[in-house]
């Protein structure tokens, strides 16, 4: 039984280890394509009146903002964003505006053409009600658009923090509790061996 | 879309772990079943969420989240199972491994 399970943990050691190592491989070979594998947001400056915020969709499915307060012209690594898509976010610094919000924009299909030694541009244009990525590169032009308003992730008052916050409490509490019924069992179990009678 | 993402995501990834590493401790040890269910079920019911929640704040910490996951499910299941270290890492390698490839496959897949 211990060598059945030794083999079988052996081949997930060997697995995980190819799971991990293939990435970090692709950025050993091609070593300027992480620095090419990159989203140029581009006229920014265009919209003073507006903060742009980032953020990804990451492991386990969790959103999650990596920058904040984005006002000029930027360059957002698609690694650094930890994700394969992102939304962006156009948050009016006149608090009385509309927010408004792009569809997800898919950050694995920049990371592919980048691949080939291309760079991708997103230019962000406003209209009265949404907010427009356009796709730029050399072989097409790709517009998402971003209809739907939401609130905004972050606001004066981090009132719209709060759900979240609540969440990763409930979640903390629901650790807790089974480190408590952990502890709790592992007394039990404790004493009833030290009950049990010697044979 | 962030509060949604962990609503909808977490519940069902924490069922599937259980199910997934309770099957195989369950088919590797042959004993006592609904014991293993319990304490597998214990032991994810500590580290599922306080591991969604370093992920969802680091999510580039994946691998090493895992890592510290693995260790300490692998000390639970010694003391609680009454088995050596060895043999205890060993089985939370096994059914975390599992769980975690999959995880990760499902990623590649669902990513293109």
């Amino acid at each position: 039984m211990n060598t059945l399970i030794q083999r079988i943990a052996l081949t997930l050691v060997v697995g995980l280890t190819v799971v991990v190592a293939l990435p970090v491989q692709a950025d050993v070979v091609e070593p300027l394509s992480y620095a090419e594998n990159c989203i140029v947001i581009t006229n920014l400056n265009d919209y003073p009146a507006y903060t742009f915020v980032i953020s990804s969709i990451g492991p386990y499915g969790n959103g999650r903002v990596f920058e904040n307060s984005v006002v000029q012209d930027e360059c957002f690594s698609s690694g650094d964003l930890g994700a394969d898509e992102a939304t962006l976010q156009a948050l009016p610094n006149d608090t009385t505006a509309a927010t408004l919000t792009s569809q997800p924009f898919d950050i694995s299909h920049t990371s592919s053409l980048s691949d080939t030694g291309k760079i991708d541009y997103y230019t962000v244009t406003l209209s009265d009600d949404e907010l427009i990525l356009t796709l730029t590169d050399s072989e097409r032009t790709e517009s998402v658009y971003g209809s739907e308003i939401y609130e905004p992730l972050y606001s004066n008052d981090f009132s719209n923090l709060l759900p979240g916050l609540m969440i990763i409490g409930v979640l903390i509490f629901i650790g807790i509790v089974g480190l408590v019924a952990i502890i709790i069992l592992s007394i039990y179990l404790y004493r009833r061996r030290a009950h049990k009678p010697h044979p | 879309m962030l509060i949604n993402l962990i609503h909808s995501t977490w519940l069902v990834t924490f069922v599937l772990t259980v199910t997934i590493e309770t099957g195989v401790l369950v088919l590797v040890i042959r004993e006592r079943p609904w014991f293993v269910a319990l304490i597998v079920l214990l032991l994810n019911l500590f580290t599922q969420p306080l591991a969604t929640v370093v992920v969802t704040i680091w999510p580039t910490w994946f691998y090493l989240i895992e890592l510290v996951v693995w260790l300490v499910e692998g000390i639970g299941l010694a003391l609680l199972l009454e088995m050596s270290y060895r043999k205890g890492w060993l089985l939370a390698l096994l059914a975390n491994g599992l769980t975690t490839v999959l995880a990760v496959l499902w990623l590649w897949i669902t990513s293109g």
